[in-house]
């Protein structure tokens, strides 16, 4: 892993350079202001390495409880109790370490006062490595979390990707291509007919993800083709009419939506059925709104998830597209068995 | 030897290319066709034809379903334009399909092998069933659905019949899948000559039969080919020695 190991090697410089700068600060402030003895000095030097040891096993604790995923201010908290406690650990250890070093030790000048303004002024430089490094904890966190969103959305581009991909549906194309194959020997001439629509349907669907928006007419014109393909597949099963308001003609609309809404009547409405059915696909324009409808007979089947993907990835793309402005609804009339599907898109 | 054959298609122009396709075969003769599942299940149990062209997808029951209804299946060969759940299941039983557009040389198999499994089968004398009831021939075709698994097997090859809360669980070869029929309406179809009623809840298959030993309170208790025990009741014990001496 060689970024951790940058990190590693970044902080451990991080640590030294900042100890050994907080090392000569303090002999260049103590000759300067004439206090120098090689007993301060020693204890400036030992103060170092045990800042470090302390220092070094408070981010332990910090890495093992996972404390940046913490909320904020508990983690605040944490870092304030952390400054004086670590102050309090680093006087401590340097009283008894000068101590041992210099083995003896005046107890008369350990007074309260004495110990409440060494830790306070340990606190100081403690202080500021607490603060640095749960900054530095923060960000991290910042960016991990900010990369996390993007793979997830990146995740989701992708499976809608793939929805729409699969819009034109294989059962379609192959049973279409059957039935070709089945008129070139009966019916030549409506084969080839057949073939044309096919391929207008296809090379439709393979370009139209270039275009956010299409022309209610350039969807109506397909859909056409797409409905002309299963009528030659049903036969009397199927009866479709298209009643389009003029004014409705050039209104701006997601494309595949009408065809994939077609698509869904067949599926559910006439498929489904020995008798089979009608579609009836109605565009009108009114208060600034284009309705545009997707009538069948048949009724909505009760289990929720038989009706699922197609229809939320058109909710989906409805709510990117119009910033939830449009509104896609699916109901059951069950007294005249007919299922609508409406969607009312807005002027843009 | 003519294969009476059976078109089941919810599309018009699907049979018409079918028919087209089976013209070549001088032995098929197509009796009829159907267009959904309850018009194909009238036409099977009418025409009894040897062969089915069946189509998975169709409005009401699809093809599946259509088949484990029937207490005697003819020969199929699936048929499907896409449908990857179908797919599966014919791909993990080992069933034969076509795929729509049906390739000339895919149905020449197809035929192929219909015709080598008809030719095994023993011919039997239509004449022999009685007037009422559907009558299985040992040689008759059971389709069975549990769950994800399919199975064609035939009458003779299933040694025991076994009932389980409303259905009757098969056992044949190593398999014993769950057969959506009850123990009753099937023991009236199966031939007497070789299946017979053990005790309410069983059915043996007399060639599997390799020991009988007396038991309790004049019950007889029988061994199968496969080790499996079935114990005959009192009230058949007296007709099950009858049946064996003769």
């Amino acid at each position: 892993m060689p970024i951790s190991f940058s990190k590693h090697q970044a902080y451990w410089f991080c640590q030294i350079f900042g100890w050994g700068v907080f090392v000569l600060y303090e002999i260049v402030n103590l000759l300067g202001l004439g206090f120098f003895t090689w007993k301060n000095a020693l204890y400036m030097f030992l103060a170092a390495p045990l800042g470090i040891v302390i220092t070094h096993t408070y981010r332990a604790l910090l890495i093992s409880r996972r404390v940046f995923d913490m909320p904020f201010a508990q983690m605040a908290l944490l870092a304030l109790v952390a400054v004086f406690g670590l102050s309090i650990v680093l006087f401590a250890g340097l009283t008894i370490l000068t101590w041992a070093v210099e083995d003896n030790l005046n107890w008369a000048e350990i007074t309260f006062n004495y110990v409440f303004m060494s830790v306070l002024n340990w606190s100081r430089y403690i202080f500021v490595w607490v603060l640095i490094y749960h900054l530095y904890g923060l960000m991290e966190r910042i960016n991990r979390t900010q990369l996390e969103r993007l793979a997830s959305d990146n995740q989701l581009k992708n499976v809608e990707l793939q929805n729409l991909k699969a819009q034109l549906n294989p059962h379609f194309l192959f049973n279409a291509l059957n039935s070709v194959k089945a008129l070139t020997h009966s019916d030549p001439k409506r084969a080839g007919d057949a073939v044309m629509l096919l391929s207008d349907l296809l090379r439709y669907s393979l370009n139209y993800d270039k275009q956010t928006l299409v022309p209610l007419s350039d969807e109506l014109a397909v859909t056409r083709d797409y409905l002309a393909l299963e009528k030659i597949r049903f036969n009397r099963r199927l009866e479709y009419t298209l009643d389009i308001e003029p004014a409705a003609e050039k209104w701006p609309i997601p494309p595949i939506l009408l065809v994939t809404l077609a698509e869904n009547a067949i599926k559910h409405g006439i498929a489904q059925s020995i008798e089979g059915g009608f579609v009836h696909i109605k565009a009108l324009v009114e208060n600034d709104n284009m309705r545009l409808e997707v009538c069948n007979t048949g009724h909505l089947l009760p289990s929720p998830d038989r009706q699922g993907i197609g229809l939320a990835n058109i909710r989906r793309r409805l709510d990117m597209l119009f910033a939830g402005k449009a509104v896609f609804d699916l109901h059951n009339n069950v007294e005249l068995n007919t299922v609508t599907a409406a969607v009312k898109i807005p002027a843009i | 030897m003519q294969i009476r054959t059976l078109l089941i298609d919810d599309e018009d122009l699907a049979r018409q290319e079918m028919r087209h396709l089976l013209s070549a075969f001088p032995d098929i003769t197509i009796l009829d066709e159907a267009a959904d599942a309850s018009d194909a299940l009238a036409k099977i149990r009418r025409y009894r034809p040897d062969l089915v062209f069946l189509d998975i997808n169709m409005p009401g029951k699809n093809g599946f379903e259509m088949l484990a209804e029937l207490e005697e299946s003819p020969h199929v060969v699936f048929v499907t334009a896409y449908d990857e759940f179908a797919v599966r299941a014919f791909e993990t039983n080992a069933l034969d399909y076509l795929l729509k557009p049906v390739r000339t040389e895919r149905l020449e198999k197809a035929v192929a092998t219909v015709r080598d499994a008809i030719r095994e089968q023993v011919p039997s004398a239509p004449a022999t069933e009685p007037a009422t009831g559907y009558q299985l021939r040992p040689d008759s075709l059971v389709f069975i659905k549990d769950g994800e698994k399919c199975y064609f097997v035939r009458l003779s090859d299933i040694f025991l019949f076994e009932s389980e809360d409303n259905y009757v669980r098969v056992y044949f070869g190593t398999e014993k899948p769950l057969h959506r029929k009850s123990l009753n309406a099937l023991a009236e179809k199966l031939p007497p000559e070789m299946f017979f009623r053990a005790n309410r809840q069983q059915i043996v298959n007399l060639n599997n039969i390799t020991n009988i030993e007396p038991f309790f309170n004049g019950t007889l208790r029988v061994t199968l080919h496969n080790g499996a025990r079935v114990e005959i009741s009192v009230r058949r014990a007296g007709e099950f020695k009858e049946r064996l001496s003769l």
